[in-house]
């Protein structure tokens, strides 16, 4: 039976295995709690975890983070296989259920890939998504031309090329990413931000990354590009 | 691209010959052609005694069934026709090739008939005769035995071997003949018999014969004026004028047209070639090609292939010319919903989105017609029809090549994949029937099913029906505007591959349900021609659709190819001539809703009057049958005149939505409200289309009342201060990043030519009076920012306190700034979305000061974002005009891929017509610098540097216009009188053609 891997480390018990049940819930799956020993090493804890993130069973792994760089969770999220929700301290899941998620998507192909079978699972699950596209000098459209109809012509392509899921809707900022999906997240009272990420942590995208984890307040999903 | 398919077939008995010649057509020839050309040779040979009662009766039922049907030999026509003795009833045409190239017949119901003969003059007798003499005392000096025989008066013969036993040997010695011949070559010092061959073409151009055709058989050399590929020439020059193309064509023979590319013969290496002949037959100089078996029998099993594919309904080929066709492969597809946008086809005011024909769900499949609104206010949108295209294909084709030809007007799609017959299908909206749309599809029984003929659009409602073998359906009504159709198909079967063969017609009306029997008329007139007849007549129409208006740049087929698919979707997009809406994104999708900008006076009718007179004016008339709603929309606030919204649709009313957003930011549309320029627009649209079309604004035309009511909406539109200068306060230019502003030059200077044309139309009809003078005097006052110091309009009041941001310190262009940075920071920058001022030195040239267009370009172009699509194109037009053609060049490349290369990401949702029509502008008005005015058309071109040569074809003044520019001269034709002026000359009436040199390029087009 698959399993979503929650990884336990001292004082971490009730928000980590709470989120992971609940993720388990989308996913129908079971939870294994791995917990992880006090005594060791950042290295040997990330080791740990990601030795029983690779058995067959395990389709993701739940996590606190923390916002040391040399934390264990950066270094599993940096070498993972496979999905990890990383739970920041003190994240609130504001209903019983994960019913609203965001994506943030840059309209590469490539993040639209990795979110792809997450959206899928998300949608079938019955969970509202809402996706985020911020544009950044890489992403702003050439050619905006009347404000009153370009939104819908660009949002409805968006949508069809990077989020094909029925019912996803889509949030549009401009400006930077991180600061916005952190916005966003919060006034949209997401309970999961679901990001795809290359797993580079020195990339511009890792900003995104770092301030959605800290700051959003909610458990946030990450998905290897090369994951399945 | 060598696309000739060459075939060889081993000799053997008849049966096994059939059978093997059946399982190589199917293997190989699975093609559907429009034309079929015959070598007699290869008819006649083995038996020139039997009979040709087979070949006649083939020859006769494919000119039945459509397919025309050529004969190419080296004989006259009394021996052909004599023998052939074929009376086609048409509708395909037979013609034949003969003498060597030198004549070209038409076979008709009363016998053949001379289309056109190639006569040698006396001195290129006289030049022959000494070629050949000159050739043959060559070879005699150097020991070989020639002799000459002259067999016509256009060409010479050289016997290599003039010995009796060799004279007309049969076909089973031509082979030892050749060793014949090769041997007495090599003795002589020559390797082979192309040496002679070479040295007759040195001898006939040194004797003043540059255009000689030197060619030999097995024992001969022959020098002549003409040979067999210019009899393929005149056929495919006459099959081209009803748009079959050579790769449409078959050719059957021996030896098939030359393969080599000299003299534009380019279009021979198109033309499926099969040789059937037998034996060994010389390959000649055609080393590649395999001497092939089967012969007569070979021939007839061909055209009873294509007979029976006609008969079955198959689908028929398209031409794979890569100057006329936008290709799409799985290797390189843009995302599905563009590529719909991009293969829309349409005609008559309707136009269907080229989705593929099975469902799926990415796309988008639609049928719209022009002028057909839904809806109320802001939310009017184009009504959806019918749909026409769907057929369920299980499994589903994977990858495929979709391919428009934009010379014949259709789609086609071949499966590149899988077992068993490929799915292919070809769609077209009839050019000759109004209305009326096709589609022919095939694919393995089993996997293809038809469905039924006319399936409602998303999300709509539709009510369909049966009338025996018709389907019915329509949209719409109660009440509102209408789409309805009529439609039938067949299936058939041809073994293992099933066909469907659909055809529907469409009648639309803006405001009431559509009688569906004038829909079954244009369906029933569909059915009598048939298919066939229905294609062939739309592939004629485009043919000389393209004959009178076309763009050829030899230099850049990339670019010729880009601007001819803007001009076929201009065609497809618009194309009636009564009264005739263009939205912004034409009928190729929902984006913008349909909804009429200045796009169209501006960018769109400039062209369109250069394309199809008659549409523009349905252009015009649709903005003249608003008029009443523009006047109460003045009257509304409190002016006087006409005032017409910034969005139109049905009734004329503003339908300008009041939020959008900017990005991700909602905001406030100010446009419906401010950007009021757009009533000069349409004003000067009118003017534009008279004066192209070389109509006066005489007052009894409705033109000079939409004139006279456009200028009295300016003359109370303005403020005077005190010291009597006229202003506009709180409008939006072209440039909408800065709102609210006053003093916009644009705005202000086209109100005031709108005021000047007004007030002449009435001075020319006798009508001047208190009001027309006011108006002069309004226009004499109105402030249009000008220093003439600097030379530069200042776009409106204030714009130089900006902050002189430029934009190689935002981002490279072209970007939407305002989404950049906000609309808050820009509006306070000097960054500009799109030409502003620039638009006045393209618009009304006669209205800005001499000398000020490039101060103004140096000035504005580094502070312009391009941030909409209308700006590369025109920009493109203004930096050809000030002489900069090769900026100018690179923004027309960024213009032709708006759309082929999706850049908006939004082509999705539809095309851009603007950037068609400023394509088109800067073509011919920038590059070619065509302009017309007073009755007269100018000519004052400024060519890219890597433009050897550039030809336009276009219409104006009541005339078919070619203007032929290279760096050495300028040609300009014309089907009747015209008057012409060449930048630099006098104006001169021209009938016929008239060439000008070049005229060293400096100064703007506006410094007269």
């Amino acid at each position: 039976m698959p399993e979503v891997l929650a990884a336990v480390e001292a004082g971490q018990d009730s928000l980590v295995t709470g989120v992971a049940e609940l993720i388990s819930g989308i996913v129908q799956a079971g939870t294994r709690r791995l917990d992880v020993p006090e005594d060791i090493s950042q290295e040997q804890a990330a080791a740990l975890m990601l030795r029983a993130l690779d058995e067959p069973a395990a389709v993701l792994a739940v996590l606190a983070a923390h916002s040391s760089p040399r934390a264990a969770c950066w270094r599993v999220v940096q070498r993972a296989r496979k999905p990890v929700v990383l739970v920041p301290p003190g994240a609130k899941v504001r209903r019983p259920a994960i019913s609203r998620v965001l994506l943030p998507l840059n309209g590469t192909p490539e993040s639209a890939v990795a979110v792809a079978d997450t959206m899928g699972l998300l949608a079938r699950a019955g969970v509202d998504l809402i996706v985020l596209h911020v544009f950044d000098a890489a992403t702003v459209p050439r050619f905006w031309d009347q404000a009153a109809h370009a939104h819908q012509a660009w949002t409805e392509e968006f949508l069809a090329r990077n989020a094909a899921t029925a019912g996803a809707r889509l949030e549009l900022r401009s400006g930077s990413p991180g600061e916005h999906v952190v916005d966003v997240a919060g006034a949209e009272e997401a309970d999961l931000i679901a990001l795809g990420w290359s797993q580079h942590l020195d990339a511009g995208r890792s900003r995104t990354v770092r301030r959605s984890v800290l700051r959003a307040g909610v458990p946030v999903l990450l998905v290897p590009v090369r994951s399945n | 691209m060598l696309a000739g398919h060459v075939l060889g077939l081993r000799r053997s008995r008849r049966r096994a010959g059939r059978a093997a010649v059946r399982g190589w057509q199917e293997a190989v020839i699975d093609r559907t052609f429009a034309a079929v050309v015959l070598d007699w040779g290869v008819v006649v040979v083995p038996d020139r005694g039997a009979s040709l009662r087979a070949v006649r009766s083939r020859v006769e039922a494919l000119c039945a069934d459509g397919v025309h049907v050529a004969v190419v030999g080296g004989t006259g026509c009394a021996d052909v026709d004599g023998r052939l003795r074929v009376r086609p009833s048409g509708p395909g045409r037979l013609l034949l090739g003969l003498n060597r190239g030198s004549e070209l017949f038409e076979v008709k119901a009363d016998g053949p008939h001379l289309l056109r003969r190639r006569v040698a003059s006396e001195a290129e007798i006289a030049a022959l005769d000494r070629v050949s003499r000159v050739l043959a005392g060559t070879l005699a000096s150097r020991g070989l035995d020639v002799r000459v025989v002259a067999v016509q008066r256009d060409r010479s013969k050289i016997d290599l071997v003039p010995e009796p036993s060799w004279d007309c040997p049969a076909e089973t010695r031509i082979g030892e003949l050749g060793a014949v011949v090769a041997g007495g070559l090599r003795q002589c010092g020559f390797t082979d018999i192309r040496d002679v061959v070479r040295l007759g073409a040195q001898l006939a151009a040194q004797f003043g014969l540059s255009d000689a055709r030197v060619t030999s058989d097995a024992n001969y050399v022959e020098i002549g004026l003409t040979d067999s590929p210019d009899s393929m020439r005149d056929i495919l020059a006459v099959l081209a004028r009803v748009g079959i193309g050579p790769g449409l064509v078959l050719a059957v023979g021996g030896k098939p047209g030359s393969p080599d590319a000299a003299d534009g013969s380019g279009s021979l290496l198109r033309v499926r070639q099969a040789a059937v002949s037998g034996g060994d037959y010389p390959a000649g100089g055609f080393a590649d090609i395999s001497p092939a078996g089967g012969g007569l029998q070979a021939v007839l099993c061909l055209l009873d292939e294509q007979l029976r594919r006609c008969r079955k309904r198959r689908v028929p080929s398209v031409d794979e010319d890569s100057a006329w066709t936008v290709r799409v492969t799985g290797a390189d597809r843009l995302s599905p919903r563009a590529e719909e946008s991009l293969f829309t086809l349409g005609a008559a005011g309707f136009a269907t989105r080229g989705s593929v024909e099975e469902p799926t769900g990415q796309s988008v499949p639609l049928t719209l017609a022009a002028g057909a609104y839904l809806g109320s206010g802001p939310g009017q949108h184009l009504l959806p029809g019918p749909r026409w295209t769907g057929l369920d294909i299980e499994p589903a084709p994977g990858g495929d090549l979709r391919m428009l030809d934009l010379r014949t007007g259709v789609l086609f799609r071949e499966e590149e994949s899988g077992n068993g017959p490929p799915m292919r299908s070809l769609r077209f909206a009839s050019l000759t029937l109004p209305g009326v749309v096709a589609l022919r599809a095939e694919a393995s029984v089993g996997r293809l099913r038809a469905g039924s003929p006319l399936q409602p659009p998303h999300d709509a409602r539709m009510r369909r029906g049966r009338i025996r073998d018709w389907h019915w359906a329509r949209v719409g009504g109660d009440g509102g505007p209408g789409i309805a159709a009529v439609a039938w198909q067949r299936l058939g079967r041809d073994g293992d591959t099933r066909t469907v063969e659909r055809v529907a017609a469409y009648v639309a009306d803006p405001r009431r349900p559509p009688a569906l029997s004038r829909a079954q008329e244009m369906a029933s007139a569909a059915g009598r021609l048939g298919f066939e007849r229905v294609l062939a007549k739309h592939r004629a129409a485009w043919a000389q659709r393209w004959e009178t208006v076309d763009v050829r740049i030899p230099d850049d087929p990339a670019a010729q190819l880009a601007i001819r698919y803007a001009l076929f979707q201009l065609w497809c997009n618009t194309g009636r001539h009564d009264e005739l809406a263009v939205g912004a994104r034409g009928l190729s999708g929902t984006g913008y809703a349909g909804h009429v900008f200045w796009d169209a006076d501006v960018f769109v009718l400039p062209a369109l009057v250069s394309i199809d007179p008659p549409a523009a004016q349905a252009m015009v008339r649709y903005r003249l049958r608003r008029l009443a709603a523009a006047k109460a929309r003045a009257r509304a606030a409190g002016r006087e005149g006409a005032r017409f919204p910034w969005e139109s649709a049905a009734t004329g009313e503003d339908v300008t939505p009041l939020s959008g957003h900017v990005g991700g930011d909602m905001v406030p549309i100010l446009t419906g409200q401010q950007e009021e320029h757009v009533t000069a627009d349409v004003a000067w649209a009118a003017v534009r289309c008279a004066e192209w079309t070389g109509r006066s604004m005489h007052p009894a035309r409705p033109g000079c009342s939409l004139l006279a009511e456009t200028a009295r909406y300016w003359a109370s539109r303005c403020r005077h201060d005190p010291g009597g200068a006229a202003h506009i306060d709180g409008v939006i230019g072209p440039d909408e990043y800065h709102e609210s502003v006053s003093d916009n030059a644009f705005t202000n200077v086209m109100a005031r030519w709108n005021l000047r044309a007004a007030a002449g139309a009435a001075e020319r009809a006798g009508e001047a009076g208190s009001e027309s003078r006011g108006w002069r005097q309004v226009a004499e006052s109105m402030v249009d920012g000008y220093d003439p110091v600097t030379k530069r309009y200042e776009q409106f009041a204030g714009y130089y306190n900006l902050e002189p941001l430029l934009m190689e310190h935002v981002a490279p262009v072209p970007v939407a700034a305002d989404v950049l940075l906000g609309r808050e920071r820009i509006a306070a920058s000097q960054v500009i979305k799109q030409p502003d001022v620039l638009m006045l030195h393209h618009l009304v040239p006669g209205e800005v000061a001499p000398g000020s267009l490039r101060p103004n370009l140096d000035f504005y172009g580094p502070r312009t974002a391009h941030g909409s699509s209308l700006s590369p194109a025109i920009t493109a037009c203004l930096l050809a005009r000030a002489g900069r053609a090769d900026e100018a060049l690179a923004m027309l490349r960024m213009a032709l891929d708006l759309d082929l290369g999706d850049l908006t990401g939004m082509t999705a949702a539809g095309l851009h017509m603007a950037t068609f029509g400023g394509i088109w502008q800067a073509v011919l008005a920038g590059f070619a610098g065509v302009s017309v005015s007073g009755g007269l058309l100018r000519v004052d071109p400024r060519l890219p540097t890597s433009w050897q040569c550039l030809q336009v074809r276009f219409r104006c003044l009541g005339r078919r216009v070619c203007v032929t520019i290279t760096p050495e001269a300028v040609t300009v034709g014309a089907d009747g009188p015209i008057r012409v002026q060449r930048a630099g000359s006098q104006p001169r009436l021209v009938s016929g053609q008239v060439t000008f040199g070049r005229l060293p390029e400096s100064g703007e087009m506006n410094d007269a």
